[in-house]
């Protein structure tokens, strides 16, 4: 006897498949969508008059195409993607920072090299020297914008971990209850679509944290996160941030308070951003900042302007404490065990040069007034309520560093009625105590044979002056090194001597700079840089010389020096702002790189993904045509069952 | 195996492709505009490094430039003044040497006028400006260095005030590098050479022992102070002596002989050291008494021992000074006796051994005397302030004449170090030109867009996009939907 039910199975069977296809067709453009795939097989057989007749069609399985492998490999491109952009977003604005051309740090500190070495030309001129004012201003201004540039990336960066790690916490609370669901769903209905779900969450976990899948553990599956730090199955783990006092910011999984420590994904980027890349940019541009500071101070600290010596100065470098060890005390620049030279010049222009030594680890701020006290004609003292020094000349007189040597050099030691003079720069590379003495008596001019010996620090003889007969009295004779002697008229005696200090280096332990005493910036790095306000007010008390001669560029000499010397890592401040900006730009351009290489990676799993579980519209229209076929077929069969039904009862009736 | 080519997969492909044309075309049109290829540190670090370095060097070539050229005018100012101070002096040289050639008084008077008219053009010359420096004030070239005064006594020249900088102002070309572009003028108008002083004397004063430190010219006054008389005569120094008596000297020098003709003392003759007698009597107290030499001595003649006759040693004793008696020192007859200038302080050394009388000298310090003091002295010696006899104002003249070659020397040193210096300033401008150029075009090369390279990429990128359009269509436009029916 002859069944329908055989053609309904088949009518059955196209109809699912063709609502699959449909589905699919619907999903064509749908992100991590997986298609479905009907699969057929035969009913059994049944036997009918000793023979085995079929039974029809059944559905074989409801198949989700998704391959654990690719899925897998996606996510982990994702996440190196995702990296790798957030590192690149950071670096370019790392690299604006730094910048290039007009208005950038480089274009300015050249600008202020310029203005200061053309005011060579002009030391005296007050517009030249505004000039010079104004092109630092600018540079220092550009110096803090930069460092607070950085500090603000940091900043925003640290807002931006939060945000994140707040929407990483509410993804995996959906991802566990996704994973609940999977559990009791069935394959062939909810489970697809739930699988789907899953998919595309872990891929945008994936963005922000490194992800791993292991779907054979943890009942069929499991997530391991931050490169095997976490792993998630169907309890919800939560990750919070942890900042150290340092700043630095850490991950810590809630539930087991230990690190989460990405390898992917934005997070990875951005920790490393916030915790390493910012802060080595800011360190290199802070000492690059301090090595300008303290060079540049110590030079302008040794000159004097057009506006002369002082009457009295105020370190502007605060310390914590007067009383402790300058080192134990809180000096923002650092300072060496050296000596200092003070010369002091009266009113009626006799000039002494005085030295004191200092030991950082020893002297404190008091020790240090105590010893500038001792000088003649000058006090120091310490202002207890912000930590400074001031120094204060008595009387008429005058005090600068610039080491000048004594016009009148100390005659305590001199017993004859001719006064020593001294004239003239010295040019010697090392500081020296000259010492004079007389190798006779007699009366200068006159005597023949009058000698003065000149002996230098070791007591090695350096000249030998003959103040006698045929020496023109008060007439200055070349000693050593650009130091000029000369005898007024009167008499010597023979073991008459005075001794004279010769300057190249006015302070060698950066005692100046450290105290920030006659100083051109305040501050002591990129941060809070910036131009002595005293400066602002009177450009004349711009250091360009060594006498307030307005002509005298001696001391712009070693301004220009200084700024050409090595700020940091042995680098010239042009240098090292150059190294900078490099940095900043190989670091964008090797991100540029990477991210065009891992979205190639990434388009190249997508593609594998694709070419799974993607739907091709052409194959599916013509699995459409086919179950349509099919479909008609089996509704002919039934057509004939009943043709030959009615046939039958016709001959029957 | 083959892959299966979806509608995503297709989409996917035309989005990523035309991103990437995209960004090419976008970097390639900023190239082609700004006419840049690097711009900033990230399109090629490398080079970026090398093109920043590029900048600084011409930033320093830039200004090095600037500071060269101003340096070059100063000089180029400084060496054209210095040429016209030649001029003047070998000018006053000629006039001086007609001087000594001269007799009439007229015609150096003539020539003194002439002088002054010149030496009023070197004080302006010395005290010459360029912008707003003094090509002569040394590191205090703001203000005028030269201030010309009076004599500050009598005899002494006109006085000359430098007040510019002791030392040279450089100009800082490069860090390691400055030249001097404003001299110091008291080492170009002045220049140390010191010879032994000159003593025009009447008085028996000479050169003394050792090295003086006076310069320029003095009047050296050599006053009586007081005559005192060898005792056994009775005759004592009159009341006019002091001011009055005009010799000098230690005892026996200068003698008195007196004859006693009244034999008690009351009258007799007197004479002085040999010289014609004169008759005195006792109620004389300040008789004068004058010798053919011009020396006279008042004498008390009222207590004359009864019948002296014989010779009496005087000892006259008097003072030095050079500054116009406001200092004074007494004569101690000595080879070397110091006298200071109270104004001053500096000192000429005497040898008063053979002062004999009173009177005024004349102190020369040849060597010592800047320009403006020596042109000074010309127009005085022309003058004939010091009334000296033809030869001593030739003698004069030709020291004069010395001290203006000396000087003019000097000048001519100045300006062959200024035009040396400019010579090698001339050079380096030349060689940073010339690495400017060097620099500038290296830093093109590295730095510009290479247009033709650029373009064709252009045009190949917007076909590759035109291309990447196309396929596109057609591979989604292919569907069996179209034979579909």
């Amino acid at each position: 006897m002859f069944h329908f039910s055989t053609g309904i199975t088949a009518i059955n069977i196209s109809q699912f498949a063709i609502d699959a296809i449909s589905h699919n067709i619907a999903n064509a453009n749908t992100p991590g969508f997986h298609r479905r795939q009907t699969i057929l097989q035969a009913l059994p057989e049944y036997q009918v008059n000793n023979r085995l007749i079929g039974g029809g069609v059944g559905l074989s399985q409801y198949r989700l195409m998704r391959n654990q492998m690719l899925e897998n490999s996606l996510s982990g491109s994702i996440g190196d993607l995702a990296s790798v952009q957030q590192q690149l977003r950071t670096d370019n604005r790392v690299e604006s920072l730094f910048g290039s051309g007009p208005g950038s740090l480089e274009q300015l500190f050249s600008r202020f090299q310029s203005t200061l070495n053309e005011l060579t030309l002009n030391s005296g001129d007050p517009t030249q020297r505004r000039l010079v004012l104004d092109s630092a201003v600018q540079m220092t201004n550009q110096l803090r914008s930069t460092a607070s540039g950085l500090a603000q990336i940091k900043s925003e960066m640290g807002r931006q971990i939060e945000s994140d790690v707040r929407s990483l916490n509410e993804k995996m609370v959906e991802l566990s209850n996704l994973q609940k669901q999977l559990q009791v769903a069935q394959p062939a209905s909810s489970g697809a679509q739930l699988t789907d779900r899953r998919d595309a969450l872990i891929n945008e976990i994936a963005e922000m944290v490194d992800v791993n899948r292991n779907e054979l553990s943890q009942n069929g599956f499991g997530l391991v996160l931050g490169g095997g730090s976490l792993t998630i199955g169907q309890e919800p783990m939560t990750v919070s941030t942890k900042t150290a006092p340092d700043g630095t910011i850490s991950l810590m999984i809630d539930q087991f308070e230990m690190a989460l420590k990405p390898q992917g994904g934005r997070l990875a980027a951005m920790l490393d951003a916030h915790n390493n890349s910012i802060g080595e940019f800011r360190d290199r541009l802070n000492e690059m900042a301090t090595g300008l500071i303290q060079t540049f101070d110590q030079a302008h600290a040794q000159g004097v302007g057009p506006a002369g010596s002082f009457d009295r100065l105020v370190s502007t470098r605060q310390l914590e404490s007067t009383s402790l060890p300058l080192q134990s005390a809180g000096l923002q620049l650092p300072v060496t065990a050296g000596e200092l030279f003070v010369t002091v010049t009266d009113g009626a222009g006799v000039r002494r040069t005085s030295r004191i030594a200092y030991d950082p680890a020893a002297d404190s701020l008091a020790d240090i007034a105590s010893r500038i006290s001792s000088i003649d004609g000058m006090t120091a003292s310490v202002n207890p309520a912000n930590k400074t020094l001031i120094l204060r000349s008595m009387g008429d007189n005058k005090f600068d560093f610039s080491g000048l040597p004594d016009t009148v050099p100390d005659l305590s030691g001199f017993t004859g009625t001719a006064r020593p003079s001294l004239s003239g720069g010295y040019t010697g590379e090392t500081n020296e105590t000259l010492r004079v003495e007389l190798a006779g008596s007699g009366t200068i001019g006159v005597t023949v044979g009058l000698k003065a010996n000149v002996y230098d620090s070791a007591g090695g003889l350096v000249a030998e002056i003959d103040v006698g007969k045929g020496y023109e009295p008060g007439q200055p004779i070349e000693v050593v090194n650009g130091i000029r002697m000369a005898f007024a008229d009167g008499t010597v005696n023979a073991g008459d001597s005075f001794e004279t200090n010769l300057v190249a280096n006015p302070d060698t332990g950066g005692l100046l700079s450290g105290l920030g005493l006659n100083s051109f910036f305040t501050g002591n790095d990129a941060t809070n840089i910036g131009i002595s306000q005293r400066l602002l007010d009177d450009p004349n008390l711009v250091a360009s010389g060594t006498t307030p001669d307005s002509a005298d560029a001696t001391n712009l000499k070693r301004l220009l020096q200084a700024l050409d010397a090595a700020s940091s890592s042995g680098l010239s401040v042009s240098q090292a702002l150059t190294s900078l900006s490099v940095a900043a730009g190989s670091r964008v351009q090797t991100a540029a790189a990477l991210e065009v290489q891992f979205q190639s990676i990434k388009t190249g799993f997508e593609n594998e993904r694709e070419s799974f579980s993607g739907v091709d519209l052409n194959e599916e229209l013509i699995n459409m045509t086919r179950f349509q076929k099919s479909y008609e077929a089996a509704l002919r069969v039934m057509q004939s069952v009943d043709q030959m039904y009615d046939e039958t009862i016709r001959m029957l009736g | 195996m083959f892959a299966r080519a979806t509608s995503l997969s297709v989409a996917s492909h035309a989005v990523h492709f035309n991103a990437l044309h995209s960004s090419n075309i976008l970097r390639l049109q900023q190239q082609i505009s700004s006419g840049l290829r690097v711009t900033r540190p990230s399109d090629s670090p490398g080079e970026y490094q090398q093109i920043s370095a590029l900048n600084s060097q011409l930033s320093s070539l830039s200004s090095s430039l600037s500071v060269i050229q101003s340096a070059s005018s100063r000089l180029n100012a400084s060496v054209s003044e210095l040429q016209e101070v030649n001029r003047l002096i070998s000018t006053v040289t000629q006039l001086a040497q007609q001087g000594v050639q001269s007799a009439g008084a007229s015609e150096r008077a003539a020539l003194a006028t002439e002088v002054e008219g010149l030496a009023e053009q070197m004080k302006n010359l010395a005290n010459s400006k360029f912008g707003q420096h003094y090509l002569f004030g040394g590191t205090r070239a703001g203000s005028e260095p030269f201030q010309f005064g009076g004599p500050a006594a009598a005899g002494q020249l006109a006085a000359t005030q430098y007040s510019g900088g002791g030392q040279n102002s450089q100009s800082v070309i490069s860090p390691s590098l400055a030249v001097d572009s404003l001299y110091d003028g008291s080492q170009i108008f002045h220049v140390a050479g010191r010879q032994p002083t000159v003593v025009i004397s009447t008085t028996g004063v000479t050169r003394g022992d050792g090295t003086d430190s006076m310069t320029g010219r003095a009047n050296l006054q050599i006053r009586h102070t007081l005559s005192t008389y060898a005792p056994g005569s009775g005759v004592a120094a009159g009341s006019g002596s002091p001011g009055g008596d005009t010799i000098l000297g230690p005892a026996g020098r200068h003698q008195l002989t007196i004859t006693d003709t009244s034999g008690t003392g009351t009258a007799g003759t007197v004479s002085l050291n040999g010289g014609k007698p004169v008759a005195f009597d006792s109620s004389q107290a300040n008789l004068s008494v004058t010798n053919d030499s011009g020396e006279t001595v008042y004498l008390d003649m009222t207590a004359i021992t009864a019948g002296f006759s014989g010779t009496v040693d005087i000892t006259a004793t008097g003072t030095l000074s050079v500054d116009g008696g406001v200092t004074t020192t007494a004569i101690d007859f000595s080879g070397s006796q110091a006298v200071t200038d109270g104004a001053t302080g500096k000192v000429v050394r005497l040898n008063t051994s053979a002062v004999n009388r009173s009177g005024d000298d004349y102190l020369e310090f040849p060597g010592t005397t800047d320009i403006f003091e020596t042109l000074d002295a010309l127009v005085r010696d022309l003058r004939g302030e010091r009334s000296l006899d033809n030869s001593s104002v030739g003698d004069s003249l030709g020291r004069i004449l010395d001290r203006l070659e000396q000087i003019g020397n000097q000048v001519l040193e100045t300006m062959g170090i200024q035009s040396s210096t400019l010579a090698g300033l001339e050079q380096l401008q030349f060689r940073n030109e010339d690495l400017r150029l060097e620099f500038e075009t290296e830093r093109a090369q590295l730095q510009a867009t290479d247009l033709p390279t650029a373009i064709i990429d252009l045009q190949s990128q917007q076909l590759l996009q035109q291309y990447t359009f196309s396929v596109t269509s057609q591979v989604m436009s292919q569907s069996l939907i179209n034979f579909l029916s």
